[in-house]
């Protein structure tokens, strides 16, 4: 009885301590409690990283996003609000597992938390990118992007090799580009998909084909249009990347576009942002070349007809020289050796002319710009025999002590040869 | 010339041209260097103009002409 007695004695203390505790301290209203549960979260789970599967996802008509995280023990329920989801470049689906980054905010009125959702990425392609960047360090520690392990293209190309889908825009592109400006060029074309499993083996395919069949294939372009990392990432396969590397003829990657890159870009010999850029790369713009030719042409043809005229210049001066009375018979063969020159030259160039139909430009440009007195200005002079008034043409001709006479542009010196 | 390069023959017009404008070249020279100049203008022009272009697709019997 002692014990019962004194159990109740001792119940009844515990109620009475409660009460006291109660009366002390007053009960949170629920508001407050929430309140202070929403500081503490807040303040610990700010730009946390969490990995999840979507669920329950919803778009609202409002533009914002309504889902869940779940793994196999747990959900979380997430809000995406409109400006960020816009930004994602993918849409969120059921299923799929996303990485996000957020804070975690308590809703009061719902008495729910949730995290509010600044930056969703999915995890594959965190994996992918992982992938990418660890080949591309492994490959350049190899060496394999080293500058000086590339090759410069030729400048004129015939013929180049393509390794691409057929179907693809970039095929359709690198043919606009080369119709365009150089249409003596031959295209090649080695059909390979250029997405999807399995598919980088029809890309090391294609680079082995042309290498042994050089005939088809000065160059070698590979590449696709633009898309996903996950869309390109046959072009950063390690056996792409290699045989790229080890293609005995020159490797263009055009690999989507201008910001994207992928390993086959650091070890081909030439990266092009875009396949239609590769197409420029390999061709010569055919009407600037030609343009540029006839400048050649007009430019090499006023030089030698203006140089053969003031030979013929110089012969009038010593015809007409009463000091240095040549033989007639040298005077006229230099005549007709001129002349015949001259017409050869006139001959032969209006044949091209007539044959390729060019306009020359630039003709009296060209013309002024050669003066005809810089030859002899230059240093040109006639040296002849005193004695005998032959032009002396070799060293092996002379004698020490013969007497000689240089003819300048501006007058005559006598000399004797030691 | 056929067994040339078309870069290599840019660098001869080039040289040729470089020469002549010197003035250092004798008469008999300078015709051969026109004329050399000339042919080398014609086998350039030939190249960018002369071939047609082709598009074709290898398949398991070679190359074949596609479109």
């Amino acid at each position: 009885m002692t014990d019962l007695f004194s159990y109740i004695n001792e119940s009844a203390d515990e109620e009475k301590k409660e009460a006291q505790v109660k009366n002390s301290e007053a009960p949170y209203s629920v508001h407050e409690i929430t309140i202070k549960i929403k500081n503490t979260l807040e303040a610990a789970f700010s730009d946390i990283w969490v990995e999840g599967e979507i669920s329950n996802y919803k778009k609202h008509s409002s533009g914002h996003h309504y889902f869940s995280l779940k793994d196999d023990k747990a959900v979380i329920s997430c809000v995406m609000w409109r400006s960020t989801g816009d930004k994602l470049g993918f849409d969120p689906e059921n299923g799929i597992r996303v990485t996000v980054c957020g804070s975690v905010s308590v809703y009061e009125g719902g008495g729910r938390y949730q995290i509010d959702v600044k930056k969703m990425i999915v995890s594959g392609i965190g994996d992918l990118q992982a992938k990418f960047e660890a080949l591309k360090k492994k490959l350049y520690e190899e060496g394999l992007f080293d500058p000086s392990r590339k090759r410069k293209l030729p400048y004129y190309i015939s013929k180049v090799g393509v390794v691409t889908a057929e179907t693809g825009a970039a095929f359709q592109d690198i043919i606009k580009v080369v119709r365009a400006r150089a249409p003596y060029l031959n295209i090649y074309l080695y059909n390979a998909r250029v997405q999807g499993k399995s598919t980088e083996s029809e890309i090391v395919e294609g680079i082995e084909y042309f290498n042994s069949h050089k005939d088809f294939a000065d160059v070698i372009i590979i590449g696709r249009g633009g898309g996903s990392l996950e869309d390109l990432w046959t072009f950063n396969e390690e056996i792409v990347a290699r045989a790229v590397c080890n293609s005995e003829l020159p490797v263009i990657s055009a690999v989507g576009h201008e910001i994207d890159f992928s390993i086959s870009d650091f070890t081909a010999d030439v990266r092009a942002a875009t396949p239609s850029q590769a197409a420029e790369i390999i061709s010569i713009n055919v009407r600037d070349e030609l343009q540029s030719l006839d400048h050649y042409g007009s430019r090499i043809k006023n030089l030698a007809v203006s140089y053969f005229a003031y030979q013929k210049e110089i012969i009038k001066g010593i015809e007409y020289s009463h000091a240095f009375r040549m033989p007639e018979d040298i005077i006229k063969n230099n005549y007709i050796l001129i002349d015949g020159i001259e017409d050869d030259l006139k001959g032969f160039y209006s044949d091209y002319l007539e044959a390729e139909k060019i306009r020359i430009g630039n003709y009296e440009n060209v013309f002024r710009s050669l003066n005809p007195e810089s030859v002899m200005n230059r240093g040109y002079a006639i040296v002849r025999d005193k004695i005998t008034s032959k032009i002396i043409t070799s060293s092996k001709s002379v004698v020490n002590g013969r007497k000689i006479e240089i003819k300048f542009s501006d007058g005559i010196v006598d000399s004797t040869i030691d | 010339m056929k067994e040339m390069k078309y870069e290599d023959a840019l660098k001869r017009l080039n040289e040729i041209m470089e020469k002549l404008e010197s003035g250092q070249v004798p008469l008999d020279k300078t015709f051969e260097m026109y004329e050399e100049g000339m042919k080398l203008i014609v086998f350039c022009r030939k190249l960018l103009t002369d071939a047609e272009g082709k598009i074709m697709k290898i398949t398991k019997n070679g190359p074949e002409e596609i479109k």
